[in-house]
C-alpha cells in the first residue's frame, strides 16, 4: 500500500532559511540591502556608477555582482572605488541566498552602510529567490518597451521599487510612461515609481534620497 | 564549455545521468567534443534547481516516514511565481530518469492570481495570462492577491516493504 504524506512546505524552503540569516546579518551590521532585478542592458550597473558618484563621501557602499561569465560588473565597481565581488554562476540564471552567504564571506568587506546585489540579467528566475535583502528594485529601460510590467508580473508585483532607466531616449523610442506608470499601479500598488537617466543625471538624486531615506528608516527600526 | 555546464548539475546522484547525456548531445550540436559535467558552486537553470528542492523535500518525507519510492509529488505553483509548469514537470522528469524514482510523477496544481474590486467587492475574472488594468465594471484600481505560491503539498510513496512484494529493485 503506498503511503501518503501531507508535506505543505515551501519548496525554496532551504533557501528562505539561508536569507533569513542573511538578513539578520545585515540587520545587526545595520545596513540596508538591495536585490537589483532587470533584463541583461537595463543598466543596473550604469545606475550603481552613478550611483556611486552621486553619494561619494556620504555613504558606504558595496556591491555583489551577479553574472554567467566575466568579472566585467564588479571591475566597473572596483573602479569607481567599491569593494566589490563578483558572482559567476556559470549558466544559471539567478543567484540564490547560499550563493551571497559565500560571497560575503570571502569578500570581508569592510563595514559598508548601502549593499547592492546586482543579480543576473534576467526578468523571471531571480523573482522566486530571496537572498536576504530589504527590498527588490526592477530596472525598466525605456528602450525595452512599455508592456514589461504586465507581460513579467512575477518581478513587478514584487518590486517595492521600479527604476525606469534611459529617460534621456524618451524623444526616440515608442515608451508610454503613463501605461507603464498604470501597470506598475495595478502590481505593485505600494511600490515607488522612479524615472531615471545615468546620462543626464535625472532621478539620480530622487533614487539617492530614496536610499537614504530607507537606510534611516531601517537603522531607526533596529535600535 | 558554457553551453555544456550550462545543462550539468552537481551531486554524485544517478538520476542526474540524463541531464549529462543531455549535455553531451548540446555539445555535439555545438561541435564541441567529450564533455566534463562540471560540479556547481549553486543552482542549475530554473525550473531543474526547483524540481531539486521538490525532490529533496519529497526524499525527506519519505525518510521522515520510513523508506521506498516516490510514486507521486503533488505541488502547488502559483501565476506569480515564475515557475512554468511544463518546464517543471520536464525538469522533474530529466532528474529523476533512470533512478529509484524514474516512476515518480510530478502533479502541479496550478493557483491563478486575482484580481479584486474592492469598491464592488468582487473578484473580477480574466483570460489567462492577461491583465486588467482597472474594473470593468466601475472603473476603480484592481488589487492582486495570491498566486505566488511554490509548496510541496502532498508525498505519496511505496514503502520499501510493498515494493519488495511487487519485486521491486530499489536503488
Amino acid at each position: 500500500m503506498a503511503e501518503v504524506v501531507d508535506v505543505r512546505a515551501k519548496v525554496l524552503a532551504a533557501n528562505e532559511e539561508a536569507a533569513a540569516r542573511l538578513r539578520g546579518t545585515f540587520r545587526a551590521g545595520g545596513a540596508l540591502v538591495l536585490n537589483l532585478i532587470s533584463s541583461p542592458g537595463s543598466g543596473k550597473t550604469t545606475l550603481l556608477e552613478a550611483t556611486v558618484k552621486a553619494l561619494a563621501g556620504r555613504l558606504r557602499l558595496a556591491g555583489i555582482e551577479g553574472d554567467v561569465a566575466t568579472e566585467r560588473d564588479a571591475d566597473r565597481l572596483r573602479a569607481m572605488g567599491i569593494p566589490a565581488v563578483q558572482i559567476l554562476t556559470g549558466g544559471a540564471c539567478h543567484l540564490d541566498a547560499r550563493q551571497v552567504r559565500r560571497a560575503i564571506d570571502e569578500a570581508a568587506f569592510p563595514a559598508f552602510d548601502v549593499l547592492f546585489i546586482e543579480n543576473v540579467g534576467n526578468l523571471i528566475c531571480p523573482t522566486s529567490y530571496d537572498l536576504g535583502e530589504d527590498f527588490k528594485v526592477a530596472l525598466l529601460s525605456v528602450a525595452e518597451g512599455d508592456d514589461k510590467p504586465f507581460k513579467y508580473p512575477a518581478i513587478f508585483s514584487r518590486a517595492a521599487v521600479t527604476v525606469i532607466t534611459k529617460a534621456d531616449l524618451l524623444p526616440h523610442v515608442s515608451f508610454d510612461l503613463a501605461a507603464v506608470r498604470g501597470q506598475l499601479a495595478t502590481l505593485a500598488p505600494s511600490g515607488a515609481v522612479l524615472v531615471t537617466s545615468a546620462k543626464t543625471g535625472e532621478g539620480i538624486g530622487e533614487w539617492c534620497a530614496l536610499l537614504e531615506a530607507r537606510l534611516a528608516a531601517k537603522r531607526k527600526a533596529g535600535t | 564549455m558554457a553551453a555544456i555546464t550550462i545543462l550539468t548539475i552537481r551531486g554524485p546522484r544517478r538520476p542526474q545521468r540524463c541531464i549529462i547525456r543531455y549535455s553531451f548531445a548540446v555539445g555535439r550540436a555545438l561541435g564541441v567534443g567529450a564533455a566534463t559535467p562540471t560540479a556547481r558552486a549553486g543552482g542549475a537553470l530554473h525550473e531543474l534547481s526547483i524540481a531539486q528542492e521538490i525532490y529533496r523535500a519529497s526524499r525527506a518525507a519519505v525518510a521522515g516516514h520510513g523508506s521506498g519510492r516516490l510514486e507521486r509529488v503533488t505541488v502547488a505553483v502559483g501565476e506569480l511565481s515564475a515557475v512554468e509548469p511544463d518546464l517543471l514537470v520536464f525538469a522533474w522528469q530529466a532528474l529523476t530518469q533512470g533512478g529509484p524514482d524514474a516512476a515518480a510523477a510530478l502533479e502541479v496544481e496550478w493557483r491563478p492570481a486575482r484580481q479584486f474590486c474592492a469598491a464592488c467587492d468582487a473578484d473580477r475574472p480574466r483570460s489567462p495570462g492577461s491583465w486588467l488594468r482597472l474594473c470593468p465594471q466601475c472603473g476603480a484600481p484592481l488589487a492582486v492577491s495570491g498566486g505566488d505560491e511554490l509548496d510541496v503539498l502532498q508525498v505519496t510513496f511505496l514503502p520499501d516493504e510493498a515494493a519488495g512484494e511487487r519485486g521491486g529493485a530499489h536503488g
